[in-house]
């Protein structure tokens, strides 16, 4: 059977409850929380933290690490603007001041995995508060991004409002949310489930939406513009 | 009459799906046989191997075709991501 034939015929069947056999998909579930929680060091160094496991969900929590930059034009900051960071201001005709707010970050969110009928099924991934577990909005996500293959141009990879779903989403191979997706039932999960799982799936996130992506605040001529650049690996 | 070219042996822990998996390979060698290797040990051969990124821990990707002497950073037991492209866009 071609992979688009299953794939429409796995639209088809998203409703359904249970498609594997639980005792499979909960064995399997436990192969891939085992096999997140042995890369725990690496996932921790990251500021990505398993919070909650109950099957058929893996609660994973992304804590961004990286403080926001800013710029300012001194010359129309207001006096009463306190900057509680240390700031260079370059020599010369430039009243632009430069710094890190390191006591910022952007917020953390919960990433559920949801493994049910995994691996007849890609992980499925909501984006949720830590502290309520409400569903996150698009406008209160980093937009993430990944590189292309030419090192030059950016894809937007979080969007929001999935045809299906109804939520915002990981446009990315590997992610349940991008299988299901009309425009892509040509590139069945099927093909790269052998190569795919949990912690690619983590790794996915933490690679688009948390680690690239730097705030910078740049306030001048009365505006205060918040841009979301990707940090440039050498 | 020795041979002056001293093989020089690296071990390279990948991280495939979140398993750990050991090769050791000459240095000379570029980084996509010790890729190669590794994928076959580990039985990840259902996809075309030059479909899978190498990448640093810190996310940073790894040029398949570098020598791994000439790899910056890289020393006997570095860990690194082994991961299938991601393939996005097009929603």
């Amino acid at each position: 059977m071609a992979p688009g034939c299953f794939s429409a015929s796995r639209q088809a069947l998203a409703g359904a409850d249970v498609l594997v056999d639980p005792r499979v998909a909960k064995a399997k579930y436990a192969r891939e929380l085992e096999r997140l929680r042995a890369q725990a060091p690496l996932l921790s160094s990251r500021g990505v933290f398993v919070v909650a496991d109950v099957y058929p969900n893996v609660d994973v929590l992304f804590v961004p690490l990286r403080p926001p930059h800013f710029a300012i034009d001194v010359g129309q900051a207001a006096s009463s603007l306190i900057i509680q960071a240390p700031m260079k201001v370059p020599r010369g005709a430039t009243l632009r001041a430069e710094g890190r707010l390191d006591m910022l970050a952007p917020r953390p969110f919960i990433g559920r995995f949801g493994l049910d009928n995994f691996d007849l099924f890609p992980p499925s991934l909501r984006f949720l508060d830590p502290a309520t577990k409400a569903p996150l909005q698009a406008q209160q996500l980093v937009i993430g991004h990944l590189m292309a293959e030419d090192g030059r141009t950016l894809q937007r990879v979080l969007l929001d409002g999935h045809p299906v779903h109804q939520r915002p989403f990981l446009c990315l191979r590997g992610i349940r949310e991008y299988h299901d997706h009309p425009q892509h039932s040509g590139d069945d999960w099927l093909l790269y489930r052998k190569s795919m799982g949990l912690f690619h799936a983590v790794d996915l996130v933490w690679r688009t939406v948390v680690a690239p992506m730097q705030l910078r605040l740049i306030a001048s001529a009365g505006r205060v513009d918040l841009l979301w650049e990707m940090e440039k690996k050498p | 009459m020795g041979n002056d070219k001293t093989e020089k042996k690296f071990t390279l822990v990948f991280i495939i799906n979140g398993e750990d998996v050991t090769v050791s390979v000459n240095a000379n060698n570029p980084l996509h046989v010790a890729r190669d290797r590794a994928l076959k040990d580990s039985g990840n051969e259902g996809r075309p191997f030059p479909e899978w990124e190498i990448r640093r821990e810190d996310g940073s990707p790894l040029s398949p075709d570098a020598k791994i002497e000439d790899v910056g950073g890289l020393a006997d037991g570095t860990r690194l991501l082994l991961s299938l492209k991601a393939g996005a866009g097009g929603c």
